[in-house]
């Protein structure tokens, strides 16, 4: 069976790290996971974290963050506002990487990154407006809405999730992704997860 | 003894393939039949993919254009379900109609676009 890795760029190096069993937190901060984002605004700050949010496992240095600015803009780490495209937000300033690896070389096709309710995957998640992009050179440069409560928008549906480029045969495929969330209510927003799924030969 | 699992192929000559475990770094069994039937002039007279006690037969080959086999698996981050499923199928104008078998013998049907499965079916670019 071929495995999937959720990674995330910090830690010692840093270095593409494997998430394990901890979790994304989406904070207000860039350094304290404890500090909510407000209903409305998007996160500040992006960390590992061991519960909901337990503490912070970011290691030496914090995940990257990427905030929502506009449809085409993005803001890295609290800095300037930029063009969303692969130049400007490089592979390794992204929220997440997705590594697949197979003991063959196999063609990918019909990835796709979701978000959902965490119990359902067609279903999306509660009390999130979620954005998602993918970086790569020939990509589409706008953010995808995959969550939206408000509309029913989120979870394994087609036009509600994120698709991914098809890659050629490898033994290893990367998928670099970046995420940007707002609650749209107070509290932990607990019915979310992420998912990505893909068809291979 | 271990029942086998896996895709197997009738071909045109009347020779049966079976799926064979990965060898690191070369291309699947599937990808490398792909091959061998356009370097041999052969063609998929039938499909069937078997896990556990479920056997799937794609469509015969005299309605359809070609065959199609793959995996789709997915994974979720917090909850960390994973889902790993083998399909075969059949290549019907611009459509590919799949089926789909889990370890656990549940099964689903698919349709999805010609343009975009075109990696897993025999008739794929070489």
């Amino acid at each position: 069976m071929a495995t999937f890795f959720w990674e995330y760029y910090g830690g010692a190096g840093p270095a593409w790290t494997d998430m394990s069993t901890n979790t994304v937190v989406f904070a207000s901060s860039l350094t304290d996971l404890t500090q909510p984002v407000t209903v409305g605004q998007y996160n500040d700050g992006t960390h590992m974290g061991n519960d909901d949010p337990g503490t912070d496992q970011c290691g030496a240095n914090h995940a990257n963050n990427i905030k929502y600015i506009s449809s085409g803009q993005f803001q890295l780490n609290a800095g300037g506002s930029e063009t969303l495209n692969s130049t400007n937000l490089a592979w390794n300033e992204n929220t997440l990487r997705v590594r697949f690896t197979d003991a063959s070389s196999v063609a990918i096709t019909n990835a796709r990154f979701y978000t959902y309710d965490g119990s359902t995957v067609t279903t999306e998640a509660t009390g999130v407006v979620a954005w998602a992009w993918q970086c790569t050179p020939s990509g589409v440069n706008t953010w995808q809405l995959v969550n939206n409560p408000a509309s029913g928008i989120g979870g394994d549906n087609s036009t509600e999730r994120l698709t991914l480029l098809d890659q050629a045969a490898s033994t290893e495929h990367h998928y670099y992704i970046s995420v940007t969330a707002t609650p749209t209510s107070v509290g932990a927003k607990t019915l979310f997860d992420f998912g990505v799924a893909l068809t291979y030969s | 003894m271990e029942k086998f699992q896996g895709w197997t192929a009738t071909l045109s000559n009347g020779e049966n393939v079976w799926e064979t475990p990965p060898v690191p770094g070369e291309r699947t069994a599937w990808q490398k039949l792909i091959t061998r039937l356009g370097t041999e002039n052969l063609i998929v007279t039938s499909l069937r993919v078997q896990r556990g006690r479920v056997t799937l037969h794609a469509l015969p080959h005299k309605i359809c254009e070609g065959y199609y086999q793959a995996y789709d698996q997915y994974l979720s981050l917090y909850t960390k379900e994973e889902s790993l499923k083998q399909g075969c199928g059949a290549v019907v104008g611009d459509k590919v109609y799949i089926q789909w078998v889990d370890d656990n013998g549940n099964v689903w049907s698919d349709i999805r676009p010609f343009d975009t499965e075109k990696p897993h079916t025999t008739l794929r670019d070489t």
